[in-house]
Parts: structure tokens; C-alpha cells; sequence
């Protein structure tokens, strides 16, 4: 009995395990994910990925693999009837120019790069609605509710009137202030002193960036109030707090929209994420003085 | 030709046009994604770390926090023990540093700066540096890192600035744990106890506070250079004690920092000064070292930083020895009070001038209220053998010029001048270029004129005839330093380093001996260092880290073609660390050689071979760690060269130590 037993799980089971994989090995991958491996957030997206797809339905190419076109072209060819999947700009932009009739599922990626992309049959953007950042100071600071909202003009989509109409529904005093520049932010930060609990800023690569962001901080320290930001990175810079999308969802939820179209069943055209992260820096929360609710999905960022 | 340029012109537009209509895409860039991911700075004044020097155009060595723990290292003198190029003696009293081969005995370790967060710990009296040991009123565990930064310092710090700056910068209160608690006992009866707390006082002010205690028995020693009936036959039994607190407190709040630091060590000398008598029961030494500075620093604008500094320092030193009376074989209790009390203040601006230059502009002030020497004979009975009370009135001026003169060169370029009420005045230039051959590759060529006044106590000491005589025509120490580096990634967390230099000192403040058991502090002519130090350092494998360092050293009298004492040629450094056990344990070995030194009669020491060995848990229980470590594993028998009534001193066999951390969890 022992010795069956040991027949079956030794022997028996990985041989069956083998020719399974074999055969599928042999089928032609449905989706093919394109993706580039040049940041961590876009591989933690295509874990996500696999994690929600079967590895016999996937194909993955790197954007910088030395032939990435041959590959790329390869796989769509054996991926009749299937799906490509992006992830981040640069992986659309490389696949938009040469996808043919095939859906393209495009992850990973803001709401601005999506304008004019028709061939764009499905989306998962990196965008979180003013309503989720607030939604998620509301459970940290259930008695703070003056929020400035810093706003480049050059890009006005950011914070539009329903964004700002929907966060006072919240219970929220909103100001939206332009700043059209770095200098122009300092001085933003420093007027709403004692006029606001909160500055949210959002990705915005000309106002927040590693040359701009050291006096940013230190303003946000002078006039003790806390900024909001967008990465992790700003969070470990000095940012109090930061709500930005758990990346390794991201690719669980386009997974997951990737094997509904396969099942031909309708999709949400355009999915925000769902999972969102707040990250808090614990020695800048201690200069400033906050004291917050804990749980949740809160993460201490040293 | 005209249309030649006028094609000139058109491509000249035509750049100009892409570069302005560029820029204004990239001001107005639609966000990508990228955005999210880019990698930001993290920014200091976020944790209101102190001031840093790390940035200093020099060759910096930084000891971090991890270091400290990791290798086991319970006193500053321990740390700094492992840095290339660097060696420390001990006379059972106090610590002395060497750097580039300078480590005079006799010498109160004045040709450094010791700076904690910024803040000179030089006082007043004897203008030393030197609290190495317990003495030293920090306790390791608040260090965040130490820098050292070889070269010179005047330029910035004035006085004492000759060979090297060294910065304890401290953990900052957000930093720290809601309590801390450690228990030490070691060989020799070594037992300390310190506890830490980090407060939340509201409105953003956070407060750190610390302490700790520390007795240490000792040992019994033998001195053959006493070995004699009357004098116990060379045994020193029960007076080699030390004991003592520490305390340090730090209050951040908005713009403001608030820095307490008080401290008192008691020391009993095993061994005579001078003349006095062998074995003194009676003997000791007690040293207090204070200061309260407030900083307070400012953005102006995007670039520019203002920073304030006010302090009220002192300290205190007393000693008692007892020397023997001849003509009716008693003895006369000599004791030695010196008080110090100045007063400080420091203001720098710190400007952009262009994209490529800043201009940090600076003023100092230092109103010293007292700085008195008093030696008396308290019994048989009392008598005032010295009084001395010199006080100082100084300030200064210096500006540093930091140019970014293209890709690769870099500029730095300092000058200060102080004027001060007793030693006049001193212009100290230095001049540091930075090649930045390519993101792997640095060359640092640094050149200064750094100086040092003589110390009050040296000028001006006398104590009527028992050990020391004044010398008021003491001059101030001058010296040109120069000094070339170069450093190299191999490869991703591995660096080599080749450092070379050259220091020439002017009339160089030495202790002379006199007739009659005196002694007296006289300029010298030329001295001059000349050594070459190379470095390899970082991950070797997975998480072993290792250090190696060796340095070759040449220090002479040029004056007297003689070799310095206390001055070895070659010295080596090798530090290794493992974490095991799923990085539970971490296993640290550092080893040291030192070669032979001479003494300051000539004498020459055994080198120097010390091993020692640290493990130290990594949250082997939540809230407990342990450390064990072994000093000299080898029981190596060595002698440092000193200056008391003998001029070598037996160091420590074999000891070991054990620590228990306690610590909250966050």
C-alpha cells in the first residue's frame, strides 16, 4: 500500500504533471504582455499577471530584450484570436504602431496617454480619483477636513469641478490652487499655512521632481503642513503621506479583465485601480505632530 | 563667408528655438506614468539631522550607526580605532588619536576637531579634543554615523583644524524608540547601565532624552619602572577605577534645535605625573564636559539656507596627586580646579550666486567668561600655588566658494580669518578641485594652510614649581597641507581608494623637559608627515561585508632629523562581517596591526596585533537583543607610548563584554 502510494506521488503524478505542461507548451500562448523590465513597479504588475493568468494562456516580451520586434511578432502571430497586453506607455507606444486587428489591453498607464488611442480596446489606468485620496485621509484623520489641492494650470483634466464638487459631498473644505511652477508651489505651501490641514499634490513631473522636491519638503515643514503625495518615493523623500496604487493589483486586476475578454464577456472600458496604498513616513508624521488611525493598508516608509 | 554665417546664425536660432521650445515642453510634460516610479531624494531637514559634513570636498570616512552595532563599538575611541590610517593610545587617564602620524605624547589631541552635530567639543582651558573613552559624554547608541573627514578644517573652524575633522552627528528624536534600555558588564569590572526615551510633546516638538551610568573597577597593575620596597614593589592595586554619567537631551520643533549635553567622569591615575608618589591611593582625575546650543535653520527661498547657532559651553577639570615632601617624609596634596565658561554664536547664509556657483558667507562670535587654572597644596595645609585667567575674546569671518567649474571639475574654495583678543590674528585659506572622471571614478586634490593657537593652559600654566612652567611667548602652530585621493567603484558595492599626503607644521607645540622634574611647552621647528593609505571596501558576498585598509607613514622633526615618537609607519585594518542564522546573528571580526613605535626617550615598542571578535542578535526576541564580543582575542602583550612619570603604558590582555538591549516596539 506504501509502496503504491509512493508509486503514484513520485512517479506517476509529476509524469502526468510533465505531459500536461508538454501538450500545453505545444498550444499557442492567447495573451501576449508586453512589458518592459526597466522599472519595479511594472514587474511587480506583470507578477500580478501571472499570478492571475495560466501560464499556458501567456506570452511575455521585454520591450529591451535585443529582439524584441521578432518577438513580439512571433507571439502575435501564434496568438490568433487572443489579446495583447501593455504595460506602461513606452510598451504601448512600441505594440500601438504594429498590432493589427488584435484587442490591446493597456495597463499600467495615466488617464492623459490614453487621449486618441482607439485601438486601445480596454484600460487599466494609474489615475486615483481625488474622491480615493480623500476617501483615504478621512479613515487616517477622521477630524481634519481642510484639504488644498495643488493644481498645475498647464494641466487643467487634473482636479475638475465635479472632482472638487464630490470631495465637499465627503465632508471636505477643498481649495484648488494653481501653481505653475515650482517657485510658485512654495509659495503656495507657505500661504496656506494654518489655512490648511493637508496639501495634495499630483503626479505632476514638472512641479515634483528630484531637483524641486528638497524645497518643497522643507517648506511643508516650515508651515507644518503635511503633503499628500503620489509615489513611495516622494513618501521616503519627506512627503507625510502618500496614496498611490498597489502596483502587484494592478496586474491581478488586468488579469482578470484579460480572461473575461477571452470569455467574450463585457468589460469596464476604462478600470481605475481598486487597491490603493497609503504610505506614511513616520519621522515627518512626528514633526508635524500627526497622530493617526491605524489599519488598513497603511505602510510605514523609512 | 556672408552666407556661411548667415547659416551660423539660422543654426544658432534654430538651437535656440529647440532648446526654448523643449523646455517649455518639458515644463508643461503631460505626466506619465513615470512619474510615480522616479526616484526622489530623501531630504535631511525631513529628520532634522543635524549639520553634516559628509559633502565636504575630502577624504570622508563615514561609521554608521549599523557599524557601531554591528562591530560592538561601546566608546568613540573604539570607533575611530577602525578607520584607515587612524590609531589610538591610551595612558589609563585618556584616549589620544593619531592621524597621519601625529600623536605626540604630551600632546592633548589639538590638531583635530571633534564636532558633535556641527558643535566644536574643544575647550577652553587645554584646548583638547580628546574624550575618546567614557569620557566622551555620548553614548554610542545615539550616534546616527561619525564622519571623518581627513584634512584641513580652518578654513571653516579656525583653530585646531590641521589634520582632520571629526562629526558625530546624533539620531534624531523622531528617529528613536519610546524606550530603550541597555546593561553592560564586562572584564575588568566594567558596568554601565543607559536608558533612552523619544517623547511626543505636541505642536511637532519631539524630545530625546538619555542617560546612563558606568563603574568601572579596574584592574591591579605592575609597573617594573617602580619596583621597589617603598614603592609597593611596582603594584598599582585598586586604583585604575573609573566611574561617571552621561546625559543628552535633543529637542526638535519646527525650525528649531535644542542640544543638552552634560556629563562627568571620574578617573583614578595608576601612574604618577611627574614627580608625585607611586601608588596613589589618593589620586584622581575628574573631567566635565557641558553645553547647551540652540540651532535654528531656514529655507530662504528654493536654494538658500540660513542657519543660527547660539551656545553656552563648559567645562571643568579637577585633579588631585599627591607629591612626596623630603624633609619630613609626608606628603603635600596638590590639586589642580580649572573652570571654562564661554559663550558662542554662528551665523551662515547659504546663497546660489548662479546655477553653477553657491556662496556660503559666515560670522563667528566666542566670548570666553572665564577659563581659569588654579593649582593649590590643600594639606598639610592650604596654600594657592597658581592662579591663571586668561579669557578670550574672538571672531571671525569666512566664506566658502563651492564653483562647478564643468561636468567633472568642481571648485571648493575657503577662506577665514579670525582675530582674536589674545593670539591676534590668522588667515586660513584652503582649496579643494574635485575630478569626477567618470560616475566611477574621483579624483580630490586639497591644499589648506590650517593653524592652531596654543592652549591657554600651555602659554600660560604654572603651579610654582611642582610640574609645569609658563611660557608666554608661545606661538601659534602653522602648517600647509596637501593632499591627492582617488577612488573607483569596481563594481557595484565595491570601491578601492589610494590616498596621499603631505603635512608640514611650523613651529610645532611640543612639552619640553626641565631640570628638576619640569616641564614646559616650547615651538619646535619643522615637523612633516608624508604618508600614502590605500582602501577596498564592500559586499564581497551576499551579505559579507569587508573593509582593508593599509596605510605608510613617515613622520619627522625636520628640525632635528629625527623620527616622531608615537608614530607608526605601517598600520593595517581589516574588518569582516556576516550575518547568519536568516540574518538573526551577525558575526563582526576586526583586526589590527600597528607597527613598531618609538617612545618619547627613544624606546621602541612591539607592534601591535589586536583581535576582536563581536555577535550581536537581530530580533532574536521582539524586544531584546543580546551582544557579546571579545577584545584582543590573541591576548596580545603591547605598549602604547605615553606621557606620565613613565613613558610607555601595558595595555589590556583578553577581555570580554556582554550587553542586553531592551527596546519598545514601534
Amino acid at each position: 500500500m506504501v509502496r503504491s502510494e509512493y508509486m503514484v506521488q513520485r512517479i506517476l503524478f509529476p509524469a502526468l504533471l510533465w505531459c500536461g505542461s508538454a501538450l500545453s507548451a505545444v498550444e499557442p500562448g492567447r495573451i501576449t504582455v508586453v512589458y518592459s523590465s526597466e522599472a519595479q513597479p511594472y514587474m511587480e504588475a506583470l507578477d500580478g499577471l501571472r499570478y492571475a493568468l495560466p501560464n499556458s494562456h501567456f506570452a511575455a516580451v521585454d520591450l529591451h530584450s535585443s529582439n524584441f520586434r521578432a518577438q513580439l511578432a512571433n507571439s502575435v502571430e501564434a496568438s490568433s484570436n487572443g489579446l495583447i497586453v501593455t504595460i506602461g506607455r513606452d510598451a504601448l507606444e512600441a505594440v500601438g504602431a504594429r498590432k493589427g486587428d488584435m484587442p490591446l489591453l493597456a495597463t499600467m498607464i495615466m488617464q492623459s496617454e490614453l487621449a486618441g488611442k482607439q485601438h486601445v480596446t480596454e484600460a487599466v489606468r494609474l489615475d486615483i480619483p481625488l474622491a480615493g485620496i480623500l476617501g483615504e485621509l478621512r479613515a487616517m484623520f477622521p477630524h481634519k477636513n481642510r484639504v488644498a489641492v495643488l493644481r498645475n494650470p498647464a494641466l487643467p483634466g487634473q482636479v475638475d469641478a465635479a472632482a472638487v464638487s464630490r470631495a465637499r459631498q465627503q465632508g471636505f473644505a477643498v481649495q484648488v490652487i494653481d501653481a505653475a511652477g515650482p517657485e510658485e508651489s512654495l509659495r503656495v505651501l507657505r500661504y496656506l499655512k494654518g489655512r490648511a490641514d493637508f496639501a495634495v499634490c499630483l503626479p505632476d513631473s514638472a512641479l515634483y521632481n528630484s531637483a524641486t522636491v528638497k524645497a518643497l519638503i522643507l517648506a511643508s515643514l516650515e508651515s507644518q503642513l503635511p503633503i499628500v503625495g503620489f509615489s513611495q518615493s516622494f513618501v521616503r523623500a519627506g512627503a507625510a503621506i502618500g496614496v498611490y496604487p498597489d502596483f502587484r493589483d494592478i496586474g491581478l486586476q488586468t488579469g482578470e479583465i484579460a480572461q473575461k475578454h477571452l470569455a467574450g464577456q463585457a468589460a469596464t472600458p476604462v478600470d481605475g485601480p481598486r487597491k490603493l496604498v497609503v504610505g506614511v513616513n513616520p519621522r515627518v508624521m512626528r514633526l508635524l505632530g500627526l497622530e493617526y488611525r491605524e489599519g488598513g493598508d497603511v505602510v510605514t516608509v523609512r | 563667408m556672408n552666407g556661411s554665417r548667415h547659416l551660423w546664425l539660422w543654426a544658432g536660432f534654430l538651437f535656440l528655438w529647440t532648446a526654448s521650445v523643449s523646455g517649455y515642453q518639458a515644463a508643461n510634460a503631460v505626466p506619465s506614468e513615470k512619474t510615480l516610479f522616479e526616484e526622489m531624494p530623501v531630504v535631511e531637514g525631513a529628520a532634522l539631522h543635524a549639520q553634516t559634513l559628509e559633502e565636504a570636498p575630502a577624504s570622508v570616512t563615514i561609521i554608521s550607526a549599523n557599524d557601531i552595532r554591528k562591530y560592538g563599538y561601546r566608546t568613540l575611541g573604539e570607533a575611530l580605532a577602525s578607520v584607515r590610517g587612524v590609531y589610538v593610545t591610551y595612558d589609563r587617564i585618556y584616549h589620544y588619536v593619531g592621524v597621519a602620524g601625529f600623536n605626540i605624547p604630551g600632546d592633548y589631541n589639538t590638531r583635530f576637531l571633534v564636532l558633535l552635530n556641527g558643535h566644536p567639543l574643544t575647550e577652553n582651558i587645554y584646548n583638547s579634543n580628546g574624550f575618546f573613552g567614557q569620557d566622551f559624554g555620548l553614548d554610542m547608541d545615539l550616534v546616527e554615523r561619525i564622519e571623518f573627514i581627513r584634512g584641513p578644517s580652518s578654513a571653516l573652524y579656525g583653530s585646531n583644524g590641521i589634520l582632520a575633522t571629526i562629526n558625530i552627528v546624533t539620531k534624531s528624536p523622531v528617529d528613536q524608540r519610546r524606550l530603550r534600555a541597555t546593561m553592560d558588564a564586562g572584564s575588568f569590572g566594567e558596568k554601565k547601565v543607559s536608558l533612552s526615551t523619544s517623547v511626543y510633546l505636541g505642536k511637532g516638538a519631539n524630545l530625546l532624552l538619555s542617560g546612563s551610568f558606568f563603574h568601572n573597577e579596574g584592574q591591579d597593575l605592575y609597573f617594573p619602572d617602580f619596583d621597589s620596597p617603598d614603592t609597593n614593589s611596582g603594584r598599582a592595586n585598586g586604583v585604575d577605577g573609573e566611574r561617571g554619567y552621561h546625559t543628552f537631551a535633543n529637542l526638535v520643533w519646527k525650525d528649531w534645535s535644542v542640544t543638552a549635553y552634560f556629563n562627568n567622569r571620574e578617573k583614578h591615575p595608576p601612574v604618577p605625573w611627574g614627580a608625585s608618589v607611586f601608588p596613589d591611593t589618593g589620586g584622581n582625575v575628574r573631567d566635565s564636559r557641558n553645553f547647551v546650543a540652540a540651532n535654528y535653520t531656514r529655507a530662504i527661498g528654493a536654494a538658500s539656507q540660513l542657519r543660527w547657532q547660539l551656545s553656552y559651553d563648559n567645562y571643568r577639570y579637577n585633579d588631585r596627586f599627591d607629591y612626596a615632601r623630603l624633609e619630613d617624609n609626608g606628603v603635600d596634596d596638590i590639586r589642580t580646579a580649572n573652570w571654562g565658561d564661554w559663550l558662542g554664536s554662528q551665523l551662515t547664509y547659504r546663497v546660489p550666486l548662479t546655477a553653477k556657483i553657491a556662496l556660503t558667507s559666515g560670522v563667528q562670535l566666542d566670548w570666553e567668561l572665564r577659563n581659569h587654572q588654579m593649582g593649590y597644596r590643600m594639606s598639610p595645609e592650604y596654600e594657592e600655588l597658581s592662579r591663571v585667567s586668561k579669557p578670550d575674546r574672538s571672531y571671525a569671518l569666512f566664506e566658502q566658494l563651492e564653483w562647478s567649474l564643468s561636468h567633472h571639475w568642481t571648485a571648493s574654495l575657503g577662506l577665514r580669518f579670525d582675530d582674536s583678543a589674545n593670539f591676534g590674528h590668522f588667515l586660513s585659506p584652503r582649496t579643494a578641485l574635485v575630478y569626477q572622471r567618470s560616475p566611477k571614478t574621483v579624483y580630490k586634490f586639497v591644499y589648506g594652510r590650517p593653524y592652531r593657537n596654543p592652549s591657554t593652559f600651555e602659554r600660560y600654566y604654572d603651579d610654582g614649581g611642582y610640574s609645569s612652567q609658563a611660557n608666554p611667548t608661545l606661538r601659534p602652530e602653522t602648517a600647509h597641507t596637501f593632499e591627492v585621493s582617488a577612488e573607483r567603484k569596481l563594481r557595484h558595492n565595491l570601491s578601492a581608494l589610494v590616498d596621499f599626503y603631505h603635512y608640514r607644521v611650523s613651529n610645532m607645540i611640543g612639552v619640553i623637559q626641565l631640570p628638576g622634574a619640569m616641564q614646559q611647552y616650547q615651538n619646535s621647528g619643522l615637523d612633516r608627515s608624508t604618508g600614502v593609505e590605500f582602501e577596498l571596501s564592500g559586499q564581497l558576498w551576499r551579505d559579507l561585508e569587508a573593509t582593508g585598509s593599509f596605510a605608510l607613514n613617515s613622520t619627522r622633526n625636520i628640525t632635528l632629523q629625527d623620527e616622531l615618537p608615537n608614530s607608526p609607519s605601517h598600520i593595517g585594518k581589516l574588518r569582516i562581517s556576516k550575518s547568519i542564522l536568516k540574518q538573526k546573528l551577525t558575526v563582526a571580526s576586526s583586526t589590527q596591526y600597528l607597527g613598531h613605535r618609538d617612545t618619547a626617550s627613544g624606546a621602541n615598542t612591539r607592534p601591535v596585533l589586536l583581535e576582536d571578535i563581536t555577535l550581536t542578535t537581530r530580533r532574536l526576541h521582539p524586544d531584546f537583543d543580546i551582544q557579546f564580543g571579545i577584545r584582543n582575542a590573541l591576548n596580545w602583550r603591547y605598549q602604547d607610548p605615553i606621557y606620565l612619570a613613565i613613558d610607555q603604558m601595558r595595555q589590556d590582555g583578553r577581555a570580554m563584554f556582554v550587553r542586553l538591549i531592551y527596546r519598545t516596539r514601534e
